[in-house]
């Protein structure tokens, strides 16, 4: 509740996190149903009608309410984010917490791993995992993880390597307490700060990632809707229906923008430095 | 009757060979229950090594016991070579039976827990209590240690609590299972002196109250005469001079200060 009121309280926290707040609901609501028409039912006579008081945001070529179709493709492009990067933080903490407390072999061949993982550029190596396990809504997800675990595992190590050495750990071994014990209380928690800001950033980042999947056609599947999969569709409509390609552009460079504000507010807010804040 | 602790021929190595690397060459002392004795030395001496090699922490910080050996009688009455023993044994008597506490008390807590829920965590380890009793256990501990208004307290996070204040809690921590031996590496250094007279005296009550022996590291040899039945003096890690305070010559060249 704290970081909430700290959050609003901060300039671009308060953008920041109303744009997410509100991704989030029409998020919810287009997964609940609760969209002005059937996303996916097509009105005929309606095609390539321009926005009015029935179609806010006007319908496709196949008739469909773009309005609607929005929401769904928000909460479609969301849930692959957040799964992906959940996935990607469960991960990273794993690799990183023991590459940094074991060290020697293990931490060598699991950051030589990551480096090489993070010489592709992000999207190529979405693409190659893509090809060769096949385009699909999970698929997407296991190769965005894929792709952002490395920025995780370097986020938990470089700070767990810090905090291995720090007298508390020490301490915590003097009267007894078990390695999985010190690693999820001693260190996790003081690596919560950092991993909150990686995560707000990460969303950013593969909700943009997601967008470029499935404008390639190897993320979201027709006749589902996804941002990058809208835009793709839209794209040979432009001149025709500009609206079609507007109104989910603008849903992605909103949605990121967003994450970016909060991302950074997060990261002034936890700062240690400006603790006093939130402590 | 076997002794507390008794330590011979400790050799202590870094590295990848620590044979090469000894920091720690051949140290030997006894200690009773009850009884304290003071390493003192310059700083490097080699004390925290000596130290942390009762206890085999030094283990985690890349250092190997290379020679001797370091028996401990546990409340069993059992007898164990500590310097062999493997490390499962050695979570087990760690803070049930040695309890250690350091120099810096700010950074020995960790910053994002309340103190309370970090003393906690040695009742519920070695005691099994849960929740409500580890809570109360750990305000037991607190009254211990002389700190008026534990329960309130216990809620505090380090950085709302003075030096004096969290080194107490760590004496709190590290007597929560009464332990039979205590090391204490420079727990006064990094207070200021009135506070360092107030944690001294204490120590020398707790220690009263109930039979734990007492190893006290300092590099300040004025504070020896006051709380040490005996002293081992280090130098480059060997034992230069060991006795009873008043005996030795280096405690009797400076003027005892008084410290409570
Ligand atoms: N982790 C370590 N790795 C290598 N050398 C160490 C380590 N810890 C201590 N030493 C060395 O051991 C010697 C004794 O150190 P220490 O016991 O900390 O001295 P002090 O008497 O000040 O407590 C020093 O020369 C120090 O450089
Ligand atoms: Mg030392």
């Amino acid at each position: 509740m704290t970081l909430l009121r700290s959050i609003f309280a901060h300039p671009s926290g308060r953008i920041g996190g109303t744009i997410v707040a509100l991704y989030l609901i029409i998020a919810i609501m287009g997964l609940v149903g609760l969209t002005p028409h059937d996303p996916l039912m097509q009105f005929r006579i309606d095609r390539l009608h321009a926005p009015s008081a029935t179609y806010w945001m006007g319908t496709d070529l196949l008739g469909r309410d773009v309005a609607s179709r929005l929401m769904i493709g928000i909460a479609q492009s969301f849930i692959v984010s957040f799964a992906s990067v959940a996935l990607a933080t469960v991960l990273g903490i794993v690799l990183g917490l023991t590459a940094a407390w074991f060290g020697s072999y293990w931490d060598g061949t699991i950051m030589r791993a990551m480096d090489v993982l993070l010489a592709f550029p992000a999207i190529l190596l979405a693409l190659l995992i893509i090809t060769i396990v096949g385009p699909g809504t999970w698929t997407s997800v296991m190769a965005i993880a894929f792709v952002y675990t490395p920025i995780f595992t370097r986020v938990v190590r470089g700070p767990a390597l810090s905090l291995k050495t720090r007298e508390f750990v020490d301490a915590a071994r003097t009267f007894g307490s078990s390695r999985t014990y010190i690693l999820s209380r001693h260190m996790l928690l003081n690596l919560v700060a950092p991993l909150t800001v990686q995560v707000t950033l990460a969303l950013a980042w593969a909700l943009l990632t997601e967008a470029g999947l499935s404008f390639l056609g190897l993320g979201t599947q027709p006749p589902q809707a996804s941002l990058g999969l809208m835009l793709s569709e839209a794209r040979n409509l432009m001149e025709m229906a500009p609206w079609l390609l507007v109104f989910p552009a603008f849903a992605i460079m909103i949605g990121i923008l967003g994450f970016n504000l909060l991302g950074d507010a997060l990261r002034d807010i936890l700062d240690p430095r400006s603790r006093g804040a939130v402590a | 009757m076997s002794h507390l602790l008794s330590v011979s021929d400790l050799h202590v190595g870094f590295g990848k060979d620590p044979v090469a690397n000894e920091v720690v060459h051949g140290i030997g002392f006894t200690l009773d229950p009850g009884e304290t004795l003071a390493i003192v030395g310059e700083s490097g001496s080699g004390k925290s090594v000596t130290a942390l090699s009762v206890n085999r922490l030094v283990d985690f910080g890349g250092g190997k016991i290379t020679g001797g050996r370091i028996d401990f009688t546990l409340g069993s009455g059992a007898v164990i070579d500590l310097a062999a023993a493997p490390e499962k044994e050695l979570a087990a008597i760690r803070g049930r039976e040695i309890g250690m506490i350091f120099q810096e008390p700010m950074t020995s807590l960790n910053p994002v827990h309340a103190i309370g829920e970090q003393i906690a965590e040695s009742f519920r380890l070695h005691h099994g209590l849960t929740g409500k009793q580890a809570m109360r256990a750990a305000i037991d501990a607190l009254e211990r240690v002389r700190i008026p208004d534990a329960a309130r307290r216990l809620k505090y996070h380090p950085h709302q609590l003075s030096g004096g204040m969290l080194q107490r809690v760590m004496i709190a921590t590290a007597l929560s299972c009464n332990p039979r031996l205590l090391i204490a590496d420079e727990p006064t250094t990094a207070l200021d002196v009135t506070v360092q007279a107030q944690i001294l005296a204490l120590l020398s009550e707790l220690k009263r109250e109930s039979e734990m022996g007492l190893v006290f590291i300092t590099h300040d040899i004025g504070l020896v005469a006051g709380i040490a039945d005996k002293v081992m003096v280090m130098q480059n890690g060997k034992a230069v001079e060991q006795g009873r305070p008043m005996r030795c010559s280096m405690i009797r060249s400076i003027p005892i200060r008084s410290i409570f």
